[in-house]
Parts: C-alpha cells; structure tokens; sequence
C-alpha cells in the first residue's frame, strides 16, 4: 500500500465517523444534518483520494476515480455554506443554498459528461492526482464566492451579537473552523500542476475536530479546550499510528513497528490523557481556581446557622467567584404552592420573575430530571412532548437563568439557584456544574441546619410562651371569674337600687324638681350598669383568648368544628327566627386544627345574628318614621369549599353591615362598634384573626352599611409544621 | 301565689343583692351558696326558677345541683349564669339539659326578662 494514501484514508475515516455520530446526535436539527453532510462530502474525497493513490499504471481507472472523488469536492463548499445558514438561522437564505446545489449538480454533469471540467490527470511521485480545466476556475469563482459570503454572514453575527457572550463565542469558533478548513484549498494548486503532496487534509482534519466537538458538546466547553483537546488529539493518535507506519513501509522494519505499535496503541490513551490535563491545568487554571473556592465556601457554609444570612452569602459568594453577573435563589413558600425569589444579588428591572407556580413547566421538568438545567444544552436537545421545550426556555429566559441549579431535599424540591451568563460568554462547563452541585447540596444541607436552629429557638420560644400563657390561663381562669362576679355584683346594686327608685317613681312624686332628681338617679344607675356589662364582655375575651394554646391541635373535619359552634350557639341565637343556612360539602377533606376554631364561628355567627337583631330595630324606626313597615327576614349562611390546598369558608349575614370607614379597625385587638356586636361573648375580631393565623389562614373582610356582611376565611388543609 | 325562685352562687354577697332586688318584685327568694345546700332546698321547696352558677363552695358544683333537680324537682325550670370557663363542661349540660344559659356578668333587668320568658313557655 501506498505510504501516501494514509493520510488521505485517516481524514476520511475521522470525516464519515464524525459525520454519523453529528447526525445521530439530533437527526432533525438543520445543523447537524448539514454538518452530516459536509462529512460525508469531505470523506468522498479524502477516500477517492486514498484509493487513486493506490492505482499504479491504470490510467482509465484513475481517471474514473478522480471523476467520482470530485463529485464530494464539487459539494463541499456548499455544504459548508448550508452549515453557516443553518448555524445563523438565515432562512432567506435558503433559496440560495439550494442554488448552489443545483449547480453543484450542474457542474458534476460537467465533470461527467466533458472534459471541460477535469481534463484529464497528472502523475506525480505519490500517484495519480486531477488536471483542472478552465470550467474548474468558474468552479472555483464559485467556491470563493459561497465561501467569502458564508464568512461576511458569520462576521456581520459576530460584530451584531452583544447580547449573548455565549453566542458570540460560538460564531468565533464557528469562524475559526472556517478559517481553518479554508486552508485545504491550497490542494487546488496541485490540480494546476504545482508538484506537492497535498497537504489539505491538516486543515481539514483539524477544523473538522473543532467544529465536531463544538456542536456535540458546545454546550460545555469553549474555544480554547476546543482547540486544545483536538490539537493534543491529532497529535497523538498521528504519532501512534503514523510512526510505525513509517517504519514499515519506508524502511521495512515491520517487527520493530509492530511493537512500536502496540506499546504506543496501550499508552496513546494515557498519554493523550496526560499531555490534555497539562494543556488545560495551563490554561483552565483560572477556571480550576474558582472550583477550588467553591468547595472551600461550601464546605463552610454548614457552619452558618443564620437563614437569611446564608442566602445571602450564597448570592454574592457564587457570581464572584464564577464570574457571573447575577444569581438568584428561589424557595418553596410555606404553603406549598409557589417558588419564590428570596434572595438576589441585584435586583434589575421590575420585569423579571420573582414567584414561580409549582405546576409551572419549568418545575416539572426540574422535578423530573433532578439536575442542572443548562439554557444552552436545552435548547439544543430534540423537543419532549411532555416537556415542551418553548415553554420551559422561554420561562428560563424570563428568570435571566443561563443555569438553573435544583436542590433536593429527600425527594422533594426545596428550591433552586439561578446563574445568569458568565461574563466571559463561556459556557458552563461539566466541571462547573459539578461543583455548583455540590454546592448547592451542601446548601441545602446548611439550610436543613438554619432551619432546625430557627425551628429551635422557635420552639423555645413557644414552650416558653405557653407554659406563661398557661399559667396566664390558669390565673385568667380564676381572676377572671372572681372578677366577673364582683362585676355582677356592682350591676346587681346598681341596678336592684334603680328598681327600687322605679317602684317610688310608681307610687308618685308630687314635687317636680324630685321627679327630675329622681328619674336621673335611675339613669345614672342604669348607666353604671351598663359599664359593668362592658368590663365582663372584656374579660371574657381575655380569659378566652390565654386559654388558647391548653388545648391541641389534631384532625378534625368542619362540619365536627361547626357542630361545637352551633350547640353553643343554641343557646342565645333563635334559628327559627332567622334563615340559617349551612353548606358543608362531604367530600371536604380533614384537616388539622384547634378546638377554639369553633370558638371564633361562634362569634362569627353571633356577630351576624347580633348584626341582623340591629337591622330589625333599624327598620323598625325607619317604619315608624315613614309609616311603612318593611317586611324582613334575617338571614345567615355558612358555606365551605375546597380550593385547592385549602377549606374557604364564608360567613354571611345580610344585617346591618359596617360603614366603610369602620372597617380598617376591625381587626385591632378588642375594637367593638355597635354593628360588629358588643353583647355576645365577644371575643373581638383581632382575637379571631389570631386563631385563624395560628391556622395558618387568612381572614377577609366585605361589608355595606345596612345590606349584610361577610366574612371569608381560607385555612390551608396541611399545616404540619 | 308568688313564684318561687331560688338562686345559688358561691358569692354571697350577690345573692343577698338578687333576693333584694327579685323580693321587691314580687319572688319569693331562697338563696345557697354551697351546693349541698342547694340540692336540700330544692327538694323541700321545688322552686319554679332555679338560678344556677356553676362554681360553689364545697365538695358538690353546678351539675350535680342540676343533676339533683332533674331528679328530686323536675318542674323547676333551671337558668344556668355562670361566669367560668364552660367549654369543657359544654357537653355535660347540654346533655343534661338546661332552660337558658347566660354569662355573667348580667344586667338585673335582663335576668328578670329571661325569668319571665322562661315563666311562661
């Protein structure tokens, strides 16, 4: 075999072998399957050409061979153009790729059926090699032009992009590449007789590697590892294999190639291994540097007990060291249905997201495959029917995430970090998001602990609050009571003596100035009373309120909670008197709450019956003002509904209502208007807001003046914690 | 015949003041402050309206008082005013059985009006 024809077989060999594994990459994508075919153009030729350089005295044959091998050459340019179109995504351009299709054909039909277009061959010291005629230079004029306006297209990209460093990047490689192959042209000169082994395959070879490498793992690595590991590659396996070679045919020592061979073969690999962890210690030494920090920074990060400052820390340490502009950090909320954004390192424009939804693509996706998502690789991958790309890439475009980094807690996900580009355009390398997770592992490691220390302390803290608000109960109880009944027994002297003045008012008083004396004592009485009332209805609603935390919480449905109320209530609220409505649906799940959640119905409700009782002596007055008498039926309903992780409950009357600038002070602790009740028990509707919020839910509000009232409460069904 | 009333409270002071006050009205009024006490005068005297707290001196309280009239005087119709915590008790009374329940503290004039609203169902 010839010497000569090695080089030409090892470029198409490497050509069809990195031609089909791009292709099997993403069989769909315009970029693969045009690359594909630039492969496969470039191993026609370099393969017609290892055999043409094998043909020895005939002259036919070689003639025949050449013909076939230009049919790749005549295609590579435009192959090539193809590539560039796909790669900028310039679809106007598409009309001329095809044109330059058809007249690749056109010139083949040359080639076959003329000598117009290769005349003939030269035989030079290492074989046959074409003869160019003058219909190869108008090939050639078009090989230039596609060449040259494939290249302005890349460096109009690459001066335009500002945006994506990332993307800026890739056209430089792309380019690169370009460049480089570009250099095989200089084979073409041998074609017009100028004796020299063509030494185009170097070219090829080497941009063929970097644009390979690109495409397949682009999303991982840059320029420089890009040139590096193929240049280290090339190298290697040429001497591995390219010395024995030597050996053997130019000087027949084919035993001592043999062991050459096989010593080389076994140690290429390790050679190759060594000689690119050297090259990329060098260079990726910056890169390998910030990889170190990391660890050390997460490794301390455990010791940091305080939440918020671990967040924090997170979000500065991080960009710093990676040389990224942002980060941000997104956890689960405590009702379990929203990401939200706690913590960021610049907070830019009002635009970006800060509240992800847990149904949200982007977090099944993330949930799914338990991973770092990388912008880049995503967009590059074929499309998921149950995870569609376009969503998922433009939410991740929305949180400016060039990298979304999960952390798992057991199985569940208890938030993520967000990396935006890095400046330098790189991409984030495996190495990168090696680290990074294992950052974000320890993260949530530390988390775990801030939490269980602030879970701690707040535990403490309650045990502390309880056992004082249990003896607080305790002596509110026994206070309370004693209280009461000094109370009563000052309303029961105040008012037993205005019933006794009232029995001397019957009897008759002559004297008009004692009548007047007389009936504003029984007034005064009365009214002492009446502040008595006002000092009981407060001690009721603190006793109630310290005897909150004695009782537990535990599982319980509404209807057993409303059921408690209204034996309560049955004994001051005539039903019949009123339309008492109760919607409790039977499927509404358990769930867990505290004894005094009846409690706070209880009021509810009685502050609707009390508000109703107002209405009545409203219209009551109206009517007798205007002499029409209204008709009206009170009216109070209790409805419960499931939504979603939550019981929404409603409590609405159509009594009296509250005047809109009543409102706002509802809620402070033991405000009381006329409307909102004072004769019940009175718990106040701060003390209810409070139980409702030890629930974990939330109290609303909605009143008019004389049309009705209506409470709504939302208590989520699981609050374990 | 003037009705009979009978008012237990551990606080004597109170219900010397009630026996004034429902006296001047035209009730003839026992009071007891002990629950034992209680339980005896209602046998004797099967009140109409029995005006009950749940709190008393001694060994007994309200609901063995309640309890005892359910059985030794059955027409009494007996009005629970009470100022403690009842939640726990909630279950018992109700399953027991009571005419009216109020919290103290009361004004005189409802006490009265709930007296005779209660008389006369």
């Amino acid at each position: 075999m010839n010497l000569y024809s090695i080089p030409p077989l090892f470029c198409s060999i490497l050509a069809i072998f990195l031609g089909l594994f791009v292709y099997s990459r993403n069989k769909k994508s315009q970029i693969n399957i045009s690359f594909a075919l630039l492969c496969l153009s470039t191993f026609w030729w370099q393969f017609s050409w290892f055999i043409l350089f094998n043909i020895h005295n005939n002259n036919s044959l070689a003639l025949y061979l050449i013909k076939i091998g230009y049919i790749g050459i005549v295609f590579i340019p435009f192959t090539f153009y193809h590539f560039v179109i796909s790669f900028l995504r310039l679809k106007q351009e598409r009309r001329n790729v095809v044109l330059f299709y058809v007249l690749g054909s056109v010139f083949i039909i040359a080639l076959w059926t003329t000598n117009y277009f290769i005349s003939g061959y030269y035989n030079y010291f290492w074989g046959y090699y074409p003869k160019a005629n003058f219909l190869h230079v108008a090939y050639l004029f078009f090989l230039f032009f596609s060449a040259t306006r494939g290249l302005v297209f890349l460096l109009r990209s690459i001066i335009k992009e500002r945006t994506s460093p990332n993307l800026y990047n890739q056209l430089k490689y792309s380019f690169t590449g370009f460049i480089i192959y570009a250099i095989s042209s200089t084979d073409f000169l041998v074609n017009y007789g100028v004796e020299f082994y063509p030494l185009g395959f170097i070219p090829v070879c080497l941009s063929l590697a970097i644009f390979t490498y690109t495409i397949v793992r682009y999303q991982f690595l840059d320029i420089n590892t890009a040139l590096t590991r193929a240049g280290i590659f090339v190298l290697v396996y040429l001497f591995v294999l390219g010395i024995p070679f030597v050996l053997g045919y130019k000087y027949g020592q084919w035993q001592l190639a043999t062991w050459i061979t096989v010593f080389l073969a076994t140690s290429g690999p390790f050679i190759y291994t060594y000689l690119r962890r050297q090259a990329e210690e060098r260079i990726l030494h910056e890169e390998h540097h910030a990889h170190q920090l990391l660890m050390q920074g997460s490794s301390g990060m455990t010791q940091i007990r305080d939440l918020r400052k671990l967040l924090n820390l997170i979000v500065h340490f991080v960009p710093k060291i990676m040389k990224v502009r942002n980060a941000s950090i997104f956890l689960l909320n405590n009702e379990l249905t929203q990401y939200i954004q706690v913590a960021v390192r610049f907070k830019n424009n009002s635009r970006t997201v800060t509240a992800i939804d847990v149904n949200d693509p982007l977090i099944l996706y993330l949930k799914e495959k338990r991973a770092p998502l990388v912008y880049e690789e995503i967009k590059s991958r074929p499309d998921d029917k149950q995870f569609p790309k376009s969503e998922i890439l433009s939410q991740m475009k929305a949180l400016s995430a060039a990298v979304i980094l999960p952390c798992f807690i057991e199985d569940a996900l208890l938030g993520f970090l967000i990396l935006d580009e890095k400046r330098s355009g790189r991409m984030y390398t495996p190495e990168d998001l090696n680290v990074l997770t294992t950052l974000t592992n320890q993260a949530a490691l530390a988390f775990e602990n801030a939490q269980f220390y602030a879970r701690d302390r707040e535990n403490q803290a309650l045990l502390y609050q309880s056992a004082t608000l249990a003896d607080m109960g305790v002596m509110a109880d026994s206070m309370g009571h004693q209280i009461k009944n000094h109370i009563q027994k000052m309303m029961a002297e105040a008012g037993g003596n205005a019933g006794i003045l009232e029995e001397i008012l019957k009897q008759g008083i002559d004297n008009e100035k004692a009548l007047q004396l007389l009936k504003r004592q029984i007034d005064i009485l009365y009214s002492i009373e009446k502040q008595g009332e006002a000092g009981g209805r407060l001690i009721e609603s603190i006793s109630k309120f310290s005897r909150l935390p004695k009782a537990a919480f535990r599982e319980i449905t509404l209807k057993e909670i409303l059921d408690t109320a209204n034996d309560i209530l049955r004994f001051k609220v005539k039903f019949d008197e009123i339309d008492y409505n109760i919607r409790i649906p039977d499927n509404l799940p358990i769930f867990y709450a505290h004894p005094i959640l009846s409690e706070a119905f209880v009021n509810l409700i009685d502050n609707a019956y009390d508000a109703i009782r107002e209405k009545e002596q409203e219209i009551e007055l109206e009517s007798k003002k205007t002499g029409q008498s209204a008709s009206y039926r009170g009216s109070i309903s209790f409805t419960a509904t499931q939504q979603n992780n939550s019981v929404e409950i409603q409590v609405k009357d159509n009594g009296i209502g509250i005047k809109k600038e009543n409102i706002p002070n509802l809620f402070l602790p033991f405000y009381t208007t006329k409307a909102t009740s004072a004769k019940g028990t009175g718990l106040g509707l701060f003390v209810i807001k409070k139980i409702v919020s030890n629930h974990k839910g939330a109290i609303k509000i909605d009143s008019e003046y004389m049309q009705g009232t209506t409470f709504t409460i939302t208590i989520p069904i699981r609050q374990e914690r | 015949m003037p009705t009979k009333l009978l008012v237990v409270d551990d606080e004597e002071g109170l219900t010397q003041i009630l026996k004034g006050y429902f006296e001047m009205k035209g009730f003839a009024v026992s009071v007891a402050a002990t629950g034992e006490k209680a339980i005896a005068l209602l046998r004797e005297e099967k009140p109409d309206i029995i005006l009950l707290d749940l709190l008393l001196k001694g060994k007994l309280d309200g609901i063995d008082v309640l309890k005892s009239s359910k059985e030794n005087s059955p027409a009494s119709k007996v009005i629970m005013l009470t100022g403690s915590d009842t939640v726990a008790k909630e279950k018992e009374i109700k399953g027991i059985g009571v005419c009216r329940y109020l919290r103290k503290p009361v004004t005189v004039n409802k006490l009265f009006d709930t007296i005779n609203e209660v008389l006369r169902e």
